[in-house]
């Protein structure tokens, strides 16, 4: 930590928005400003659980832009017709590697994101209000059933 | 308060100890943490050790309190690293401590455990906390109705005490302190979903620095003591930011 | 120069200011306060207000609660002035937005409240005290022109040739001392709860108000009528709302048994009754505790006997709707649920019947100088307050002494005399010789102590004579130990050590009115209980206690007749 401002007189900028005497904005009168403030602290994400599963799961975005450049690769070779390729490339053991991380990745990403929903959108039927659990159940089964349906497509036998 | 002697004598056996962030401006440029041993009550709050510090130890300690049941929203401090209320943490949950205290996170510190809280109180006047109404007034013998579940609606945000223990949790406050920050935005959603209000905040509250800075760590809702969860009061405003900037004629 | 200062930014002082604000922007107002606005006590007031508003209720009704509660010693046309303007104050809260819980259809809703005749107390759950107090400041926030000294400590008021002219206040941050000239001044600082050592009142109730105005020549009121809430959480002293009882709750002692009964209160029905049982006033109920306690049927915990509220039988979900910040405290101060466990519970010292001597706008004899609230003695609450009166009174009374103040200061444009100028170096020479510090003496805990058991076993629910001679005594030595005190911090800012011992000096002088006033009083009314003069005496005491500061610094105690317009003195009749 480093030191901040010292003690003496005029308002450091941010803190003290009525600083002087009779001030307009806010109109508070104050004098002095504070005496310390704390540096930034680099290595903040680390300091505490929540902080670090916060920052783990905006990370976990890279692997899911990873899966969106993937899953282009594959269009663009069904497409132009270089398929065998793209699949010698797919069955490589540090492609193999990426693709599971990011296939944890991503589920992590979905599940924590499909949590969070009933934060932004409350439910309210006749003023009952929808409690979370059920909106998060309800997108979760509605992720598992879109996601067997694309397994379903993709996967049976032509 | 009013803690008889005889109990305590009775626990006086046992002790904790606390280590409490000094600092004092003009003669300290870092603070120093000072330890003191308190007697380890099973009914105390960490304010009560704080209070027999400033009053049996070392009168020259510095920290905000006054209620000392949860309401006024004063006695907020970092307990272990973690924002609390200290009137409502009690020290037993520290087992053999030590229990460390500090000022809260995010803020610059005035004196020991007293932070500059004026930032924050700007920030709540910016977004219009009253009721906005347009046209004529009722006469003051007429009430606006308001059903029960109308006030529902807003009911939730409107149980925030300004501890500022979300804005200490909030790192995207620590870090940008031009952050509107979550209680002030749980207060203007306090505002717009009143079915009484007619005002609109949509310019104090769809910018960078406001819903849209938000990156939805969700520590102000975990710490919150009254349950506000100003976290969904910001998701929930940014996906009416969101629809009003689709559909430009949509209002609220 | 400020036109109204206004010192305390609780309910009634922001009441004040944004009625300066309204009526006159041309009017300079300012609210210096020790704490930030919401944080004042205010906050903590749990179960309603008063108001006549549903039909079938009248004003005359709720005029006649409040004298009888008061055991007579109302002034009747404050209590008439009072009732006729608490409705609109409440409805303008509504206006501002205050959330009142509300009837299926819209309306507001009230609740039955102790003493009162009539369902008229408005209530926003259990935090109605806390929603009324963050209603006012954020609609003060309206109000760019209201200028706000937060965090500032008034030590002293400067008044010359019998008027006010502004006060001297600490920057408590920076310990900067300045002087604020200004042309009236409202005190609007609370009660003085904390001069006992068991009170709900947050730890900035030091009765400073009534010390500033004391120590220039201002009157306090009735200072003897203490209120005993009977239902605080032991240890903390945590209130427990009357609304709890309202709700349906029991008050039953170690038995099981509800002693009410015993006690001329009524007989015990299932559901409340109004004016009945549980709902009888406060005064009554906690005599009666003593009277439980005297006969062994009290149930004994480390922090003194207690009594037990009963709501179990409301069930969760009522509770949860009604009363859920009482399900709060209890689970996390008293670590209980009272919807399956009994709420131990014992009178607490709660609030302050007496005051500032004001008239009814809020008029100190000192010129410009007013007064409202807690702080005040209008006198609307007599010799015992009923619960939820006190609300509408800093409301009513808040925005009268605001009207008052703002016409004062319009007919006083002159310019500011000397005397603010040299008592104003004056005090700042004192304050800057007091900062130095001391390093022997007694500390300002210990004395602080002394003086709050003085006063509970002086000044408490009964009163004896002789008891209240010695802690005349007593009081008066601690305040010269109070000169001389040890003292640890000497640095400028934020030390509230220097606060600490200002507030004791403070609270000293308020309880020696307490005491001065509670001797000279020799008869029982109301709070008032004296064992050795038991009965009501209206020959020589229907008349309030006039407190002056004599010369010599110690309380000098005089009557001054209590008005009466249409309610003649009576018997307090509950539950028959």
């Amino acid at each position: 930590m480093t030191a901040g401002g010292s003690a003496s007189s005029g308002a450091s900028p941010g803190a003290s928005p009525g600083a002087s005497s009779g001030a307009s904005q806010g109109a508070f009168v104050r004098t002095g400003a504070a005496g310390y403030r704390p540096g930034r602290d680099p290595l903040w994400f680390a300091r505490t659980r929540t902080y670090t599963l916060f920052v783990l799961r905006e990370l976990t975005s890279v692997f899911v832009a990873w899966s969106v450049v993937f899953t282009m690769m594959l269009v663009d070779a069904v497409l132009g017709g270089t398929l065998p390729d793209f699949a010698a490339l797919a069955a490589r053991p540090w492609m193999i590697a990426i693709n599971v991380v990011a296939l944890a990745a991503t589920v992590f990403h979905a599940v924590t994101f499909l949590n969070l929903a009933p934060k932004a959108t409350v439910v309210r039927l006749d003023g009952w209000r929808v409690p979370a659990w059920m909106i998060q159940g309800g997108n979760h089964s509605a992720w598992a059933v879109i996601s067997a349906a694309i397994a379903y497509f993709v996967l049976r036998t032509p | 308060m009013n803690a008889e002697t005889d109990t305590t004598e009775e626990a006086g056996a046992r002790t904790i100890r606390m280590e409490v962030m000094r600092f004092r401006p003009g003669e300290d440029t870092e603070p120093v943490f000072q330890g003191y041993d308190v007697p380890l009550m099973a009914d105390w709050a960490v304010l009560d050790g704080l209070n027999h510090i400033k009053d049996q130890l070392d009168g020259s300690l510095s920290y905000r309190w006054s209620c000392r049941m949860g309401v006024c929203g004063s006695c907020g401090m970092t307990v272990n690293g973690e924002p609390r209320l200290t009137c409502g943490t009690f020290l037993t949950e520290y087992g053999q401590g030590p229990v460390r205290i500090e000022p809260l996170k995010g803020f610059p510190v005035i004196k020991d455990l007293v932070v500059d809280i004026d930032d924050f109180l700007a920030k709540l006047s910016s977004v219009r906390p009253w009721l906005i109404r347009e046209g004529e007034e009722l006469p003051l013998t007429t009430e606006y109705a308001q059903t029960p579940a109308q006030l529902e609606a807003y009911k939730q945000y409107s149980m925030c005490i300004n501890c500022t223990l979300c804005y200490s949790a909030c790192p995207v406050y620590v870090l940008d302190p031009d952050f509107l920050g979550p209680a002030a935005i749980a207060l203007a959603q306090r505002y717009n979903l009143d079915s009484r209000d007619m005002g609109d905040r949509f310019d104090v509250l769809n910018l960078d620095d406001a819903v849209w800075g938000c990156t939805f760590v969700g520590e102000c809702t975990r710490v919150c003591p009254k349950h506000v969860d100003p976290a969904e009061a910001i998701q929930r405003y940014k996906l009416t930011a969101a629809l009003r900037s689709v559909l430009p004629w949509s209002r609220r | 120069m400020i036109d109204v200062l206004i010192v305390g930014g609780g309910g009634a002082g922001l009441r004040a200011a944004i009625a300066v604000a309204e009526q006159d922007p041309a009017c300079k107002v300012a609210v210096v306060s020790k704490v930030y606005p919401m944080r004042s006590h205010t906050v903590s007031a749990e179960g309603g207000a008063a108001a006549v508003i549903d039909i079938g209720d009248t004003l005359d009704e709720h005029c006649y609660d409040t004298i009888s509660g008061g055991d007579w010693l109302c002034d009747q046309d404050a209590v008439e002035a009072f009732v006729a303007e608490a409705p609109r104050e409440l409805i303008q809260l509504e206006h501002w937005g205050c959330p009142w819980s509300r009837e299926g259809d819209g309306r507001v809703a009230v609740r039955p409240f102790g003493g009162m005749k009539r369902e008229r107390t408005w209530y926003a759950a259990d935090k109605t005290g806390f929603h009324l107090l963050h209603t006012l400041f954020q609609t003060t926030l309206k109000y760019q022109d209201i200028i706000r000294y937060d965090e500032w400590y008034v030590t002293k008021l400067v008044v010359d040739d019998g008027r006010v002219h502004g006060v001297v206040a600490v920057e408590i941050r920076t310990g900067r001392i300045e002087t604020i000239p200004a042309r009236t001044v409202i005190l609007a600082t609370g009660g003085c709860g904390r001069v006992f050592p068991f009170t709900t009142n947050a730890a900035i109730k030091t009765g400073d108000g009534m010390a500033l105005a004391y120590r220039e020549g201002a009157p306090l009121k009735d200072m003897e009528f203490v209120q005993y809430h009977p239902t605080g959480l032991p240890f903390t002293g945590i209130l427990i709302t009357e609304a709890a009882r309202a709700e349906g709750g029991w008050l039953i002692n170690k038995d099981g048994y509800r002693y009410l009964q015993d006690y001329d209160l009524g007989t015990p029905t299932p559901t409340p009754k109004l004016r009945s049982m549980e709902l009888g006033p406060r005064d009554r109920l906690s005599q009666a505790f003593v009277h439980e306690q005297h006969k062994g049927r009290t149930a004994d915990t480390p922090y003194g006997p207690v009594v037990y509220l009963d709501l179990r039988h409301l069930g969760e979900s009522k509770i949860d709707s009604r009363i859920p910040f009482v399900r709060e405290l209890c689970r996390s101060y008293q670590n209980l649920d009272p919807a399956t466990d009994l709420i131990p519970v014992r009178p607490v010292v709660h609030y302050m019947m007496g005051g500032v001597h004001t008239d009814i706008d809020g008029a100190t004899p000192i010129a410009g100088l007013y007064a409202a609230g807690e702080t005040a003695c209008v006198s609307i609450n007599g010799a015992n307050r009923l619960g939820s009166n006190s609300l509408p009174e800093i409301l009513v009374f808040g925005r009268r002494a605001a009207l008052a103040a703002a016409e004062f200061a319009r007919a006083h444009r002159d310019g500011e005399p000397r005397a603010v100028r040299t008592q104003g170096e004056d005090e700042r020479r004192l304050l800057e010789r007091e900062r130095e510090g001391r390093r022997t003496g007694e500390r300002v805990a210990d004395l602080r102590e002394r003086m709050q058991h003085t006063l509970e076993g002086a000044a408490g629910i009964y009163r004896t004579g002789d008891v209240l001679a010695k802690a005349v005594d007593t009081l008066a030595d601690l305040r010269a130990r109070a000169e001389e005190v040890r003292f640890d911090d000497t640095g400028v800012a934020f030390n509230t050590e220097l606060l600490n011992l200002l507030e004791l000096r403070t609270m000293l002088e308020v309880a020696q009115t307490i005491v001065a006033c509670a001797l000279n009083r020799q008869e029982s009314r109301g709070a008032h209980q004296r064992t050795d003069f038991t009965a009501r005496d209206d020959d020589s005491f229907l008349a309030h206690s006039l407190v002056h500061r004599a010369p010599d610094g110690t309380p000098s105690v005089g009557l001054l007749p209590v008005t009466i317009t249409r309610w003649p003195p009576g018997e307090r009749v509950y539950g028959r």
